[in-house]
């Protein structure tokens, strides 16, 4: 699997100054044992727990050319940091993914295979395929899961399985071109980016991945979310 | 075109169809069955997702064995980060 291209990862980041040292950490590990060119960027809004401070450490180890601090002055929003991310990244690949570990870093070699064997433009996890799971659900978040997937795929029919997931694999510059179309916030955003790639006509292929919830419950999922979530959809519907 | 073009084009042709059935010569209890079909759909199509869904969240994979691979895989992290300094200990 070696090849010269080179994969940027781009972490988001808020008060995650131990999960940022761990996830640097498991990357490096991966990249180095599959023989991968690398960078790691992480956006950080600020953050008050000292998370810029533990990057620093981590460029004297690693090298500030394989680990760029892209800080902002507060907290802006998700989409609006992978915009800011990009502008940094050098690499032909751009990978997205939590920073809070719940994505592992092992299964990157499976994105960077499915890519090359599809030529994909896009490869997302998915945790609905054999293979992929999750740890540390009960049955309503699965319920939730489930429903906002199976929902937003009758609607929109967007012939993906992981329509929300957020661990994903882009060729960089089709992640620009779509991150200057999208607006949504929140889940509706994974949604809506994976759409706009359909309809464009870009390739996509699926990785099975277990997500896992360390916290249990602590990926935060209430009435709020799941309105914002209801409404953008149907602003897909009506606009896609 | 947009989605929901798409979806009341979809719409626009069942009502079409519906509609030409209902002026079919047909036997009174053929006729109501046709006057209720929408009804009967919107049933199915509702019994068909509740069913899909449950079986969507009973066959999701509980994977435990990858919650206790990714704490030893932080473990290892932690050690070797506490020896760096650039985490505390603890």
């Amino acid at each position: 699997m070696p090849s010269k291209r080179k994969y940027s990862v781009l972490l988001p980041t808020y008060n995650e100054r131990e999960n940022i040292a761990l996830i640097t950490w498991l990357l490096v590990e991966t990249f180095t044992k599959s023989k991968l060119d690398w960078e790691i960027i992480v956006i950080d809004d600020a953050s008050p727990d000292g998370t810029q401070l533990v990057v620093k450490k981590l460029q004297k180890e690693y090298g500030e050319d394989r680990l760029i601090l892209a800080a902002r002055p507060g907290k802006m929003g998700l989409g609006s940091a992978y915009v800011h991310g990009l502008r940094r990244a050098k690499g032909d690949f751009v990978i997205i993914m939590d920073a809070d570990l719940s994505h592992h870093p092992k299964y990157i070699p499976d994105f960077v295979k499915a890519q090359q064997k599809a030529d994909a433009d896009i490869v997302t996890g998915t945790r609905y395929v054999a293979g992929g799971g999750v740890d540390g659900w009960d049955f309503r978040r699965k319920l939730t899961s489930r429903g906002a997937n199976f929902l937003a795929a009758t609607v929109l029919q967007p012939g993906v399985s992981d329509l929300t997931g957020s661990f994903r694999l882009y060729r960089k510059s089709v992640l620009e071109e779509l991150m200057a179309q999208c607006v949504s916030t929140g889940y509706a955003f994974q949604m809506e980016i994976m759409v706009r790639a359909r309809n464009q006509g870009h390739t996509v292929a699926e990785v099975p991945i277990v997500f896992v919830d360390r916290l249990f419950g602590s990926s935060k999922l209430g009435t709020k979310e799941i309105v914002f979530f209801i409404k953008g959809m149907l602003w897909l519907l009506f606009t896609t | 075109m947009r989605r929901i073009a798409k979806l009341l084009g979809w719409a626009v042709g069942l009502l079409a169809v519906w509609l030409a059935a209902l002026q079919l010569e047909v036997s009174r209890r053929t006729h109501i069955l046709i006057l209720l079909a929408p009804v009967i759909s919107v049933a199915a199509f509702g019994v068909y997702s509740v069913v899909l869904l449950l079986y969507g969240v009973l066959t999701f994979s509980d994977r435990p064995e990858e919650g206790r691979a990714l704490k030893q895989d932080v473990d290892r992290a932690r050690r070797d980060l506490t020896a760096k300094g650039i985490l505390e200990p603890g």
